[in-house]
Order: structure tokens, then C-alpha cells, then sequence
């Protein structure tokens, strides 16, 4: 018996790993949302964005010697002060912008930057500079003047995972501000400027360039927060829903300050959400 | 030994950056450059199968932790792993050629089998498969490079 152990052990040894790590890490996968495994998945997070932080002061001012160097090889002092004044008067604009946006806003937003993304072809996720100590919790809305750019998934004390609209497992209800049909818009890869609105019944009629808002019924974003504008609507053959395809309003290439809408989840209706899906 | 096993893991964690912070930047046809597979096919091939499957799943279980995620690097680069230890032939470990193929063949399996578990098999058959190979290719002259200069540093 021993000997049939030894030889099964030593002979397949290789096979044996290969199962039990596979079975670990498909184990971790399910269980990613428990307790233990989200503090080091909030500990890990805020480790790398303690050391993510200074290296993106770094590349600042590797930014910003590239940029003199620039300026000093053109030699023209006039043009380089229309520059600079074009660049002041943008970034000017951006930041009104964003003070318009919290203060036509009534909700409590919290201001963050964003310090690093992981880029994916369908799951792209961003840090921002927040976590639990300001505010932030998991499921929270993350907004930008502009409309909604995603949720928060993971938290440590003072960073924070973003799951942005431009993530195959994002999905948020949204209804047409004119004709005001109800959808779902779902990012499934590809372009990070367009999206899909879905479930809209092509009996239906919806117009290009219509805004869609945000539902009440939202499980994380207040209502009436835009998404997007239908660019395109066509019937699916052979299918009860139309094929429509959506112009994102975040413009998630340049991102880099967003809004927390520090609202509190409704704790009671996911918890209700929860049991239904259970029940079913 | 025990000196090689020390070098391999400052080497993980110093490649996990240049990952985190550079290569997953490079973006192409969704296939990105790929240091920690390439550490671990180097792993593989000098130290066997066991050992480069044990290392394949240690180096994933620390990309999941740099990317927030858990479990779906750690299985994909177990797979790698496994696959690399199969060109582990000491007669071959100087041959730039082996780790070439071993590097295209771990890619090929690893990514096949991140894509599968992580659209819980529902990947479409076109898609994984033009992932799997644009990663298998896009990390060829990376691993050439990796291969010249590792060989070096050993």
C-alpha cells in the first residue's frame, strides 16, 4: 500500500499540484466576497496604491521636464506663454465644470483622483485616492461632471476599486429622458466610447440622440444621472429587442478626478434583492 | 538552492510592477506583454514540472493581489506552468528555440484557461481562441529578449 503511494506520489506528483492549485485558486475565485479574502484583496489594494502614489508624482515631473524641454526648443517666449495660458484656461474650464457639478448637486460627493487603471479588454477597473476613512463604501456611485462613470467594488482605508461603465460585469437600468422606455446599458468590450442598451422591445420607438438617465430603481446610482445618448437604433433580426447602440457620456480616455456620491446604499432593498435571488 | 529560490522571488516581485505599472499598459488586440509568464516558463524549464506548476500558481496568487482580483491569475499561470515543465529537458535549457515554444504553448493554455473561467465558460470559441493566440505571439519577442538577457544574469 505504502509502495502504491510512494509511486503515485512521486510519478504523479506533477498531475497532483496541478489539481489542488487549480482547485485553490477556483475555490478563492467563488469566494472572493468573503470577509478574510476582501481584507487582503482592501489590504493588497491599499499596499499598491501607497507605492503607486509617489511613482505617479514621479511621472509628473518626468511630464514636466518634457514639456520645458519643449518649450525651450521652439525659443519663442510669446508662444510659449499662449500655450501655457490655453493649457491654464482648459484645465480652468474642466475644474468649473466640476464645481458646477457638486454644487448643482445636492447629494454629499466627495472629490477623488484617479491613481491607477487596470487595463482589460472587458474588465477594466480604476483606483481612486478615497477609501473607508472618507466616506466611501462598497457599492457606492462614482459620477464626473459628466455623468456616470461606475461603482465602487472594493474598498481599503484610503483607496478605492472602481468597476466603471466600460466592464462586462457592470450593468445599470436606465430610462430614456423623452420616450421614456426602460433599458439596460451593458458595455460588452470593444469600443470604451460606446455601449449597448438592451431589453428595448423593437415595437417600441426610440430616438437617436435621446439621453438616457439613470432609474429610481437603480440598486447603486441615484436617479436621473446620465450615461448616455442613443447613437444608433436598429431592429435585431430575428429577435424581440432592438439592437441599440449607445455614445457613453464619461469620456473614460482622459478620465482622471471623480465625484463619490457619498449616498449610503440602500441597505434594506439589496437585502431584499438578495433573498429574492436565494428564494429563486 | 535556497540562494535560487530568493533570486526567483525578488524576480517575481520586481517583474509584478513592471507588469502592474508598464506591460499592462501595452494593449494590443487584448493580448498584453507578459513578464510573470515568462519568469514562470523560466522557472519551469530549470527546475521541472512540479516545481514550475508550484511557481506558476504562487506568481499568479501575486498578480491577483497587485490586480484585485482573485484566483483567476493564480490558475492561469498554474496552467502555464504546468505546460512550460513539460520543456524542462536539461539538454534543451540553453536553446533559445525551447523557451520560445514553451513560452507560446504556456501563453496559449494560460490565457485559454483565464478566459474560460473568468467568462465562467462562456467565452465564445472565436474569441478566447483569438486572445489566446495574439498573447502567444505578442510575448514571443518579449520572451526572446527575456531569454537573452536572463541567460546573462544566470
Amino acid at each position: 500500500m505504502r509502495q502504491l503511494l510512494d509511486f503515485i506520489i512521486y510519478d504523479f506528483r506533477q498531475y497532483i499540484l496541478l489539481i489542488v492549485f487549480c482547485l485553490i485558486s477556483l475555490g478563492l475565485l467563488v469566494n472572493r466576497d468573503t470577509p478574510a479574502l476582501h481584507a487582503i484583496r482592501g489590504a493588497s489594494v491599499e499596499l499598491f496604491g501607497a507605492i503607486e502614489t509617489p511613482l505617479k508624482t514621479w511621472n509628473r515631473y518626468f511630464g514636466l521636464i518634457d514639456e520645458n524641454a519643449a518649450l525651450l526648443a521652439t525659443n519663442a517666449e510669446l508662444s510659449a506663454e499662449v500655450s501655457r495660458m490655453r493649457t491654464a484656461q482648459i484645465e480652468n474650464e474642466k475644474l468649473r465644470e466640476l464645481l458646477n457639478c457638486k454644487a448643482e448637486t445636492p447629494r454629499a460627493l466627495h472629490f477623488a483622483h484617479v491613481v491607477d487603471r487596470t487595463f482589460h479588454p472587458e474588465r477594466n477597473l480604476f483606483m481612486i485616492d478615497a477609501g473607508s476613512q472618507d466616506g466611501v463604501e462598497i457599492g457606492m456611485a462614482v459620477l464626473t461632471d459628466k455623468g456616470l462613470a461606475g461603482r465602487i467594488i472594493l474598498t481599503s482605508p484610503h483607496f478605492a476599486i472602481v468597476q466603471p461603465v466600460i466592464n462586462s460585469d457592470f450593468k445599470v437600468s436606465v430610462v430614456s429622458e423623452k420616450t421614456r422606455l426602460l433599458g439596460v446599458v451593458h458595455w460588452a468590450g470593444g469600443d470604451i466610447a460606446t455601449s449597448q442598451l438592451l431589453h428595448i422591445p423593437t415595437s417600441r420607438k426610440i430616438d437617436v440622440g435621446e439621453r438616457l438617465l439613470t432609474t429610481e430603481f437603480s440598486s447603486f446610482a441615484n436617479a436621473n444621472i446620465p450615461v448616455g445618448t442613443v447613437e444608433r437604433a436598429e431592429p435585431n433580426d430575428n429577435d424581440l429587442f432592438q439592437k441599440i447602440r449607445v455614445s457613453l457620456s464619461v469620456d473614460f480616455s482622459t478620465l482622471e478626478h471623480v465625484f463619490v456620491d457619498l449616498t449610503k446604499p440602500n441597505v434594506e432593498q439589496n437585502q431584499l434583492r438578495a433573498r429574492y435571488r436565494e428564494f429563486q | 538552492m535556497r540562494q535560487r529560490i530568493l533570486w526567483y522571488v525578488v524576480g517575481a516581485i520586481a517583474l509584478g510592477f513592471l507588469q502592474k505599472l508598464l506591460f499592462d499598459r501595452l494593449l494590443i488586440f487584448g493580448a498584453k506583454p507578459d513578464a510573470m509568464l515568462l519568469l514562470a516558463v523560466w522557472i519551469a524549464r530549470r527546475e521541472g514540472q512540479s516545481f514550475g506548476t508550484t511557481a506558476g500558481f504562487v506568481i499568479g496568487l501575486l498578480m491577483d493581489l497587485l490586480h484585485g482580483t482573485m484566483g483567476l491569475d493564480a490558475f492561469a499561470k498554474t496552467v502555464s506552468g504546468f505546460v512550460a515543465g513539460f520543456f524542462s529537458n536539461p539538454d534543451d535549457l540553453e536553446k533559445v528555440s525551447n523557451f520560445l515554444i514553451a513560452t507560446a504553448l504556456a501563453a496559449l493554455f494560460g490565457t485559454s484557461a483565464y478566459e474560460l473561467v473568468s467568462t465562467a465558460l462562456q467565452a465564445p470559441f472565436f474569441k478566447w481562441t483569438l486572445s489566446a493566440v495574439a498573447t502567444s505571439l505578442y510575448n514571443l519577442p518579449f520572451a526572446y529578449l527575456f531569454f537573452e538577457g536572463a541567460k546573462r544574469f544566470t
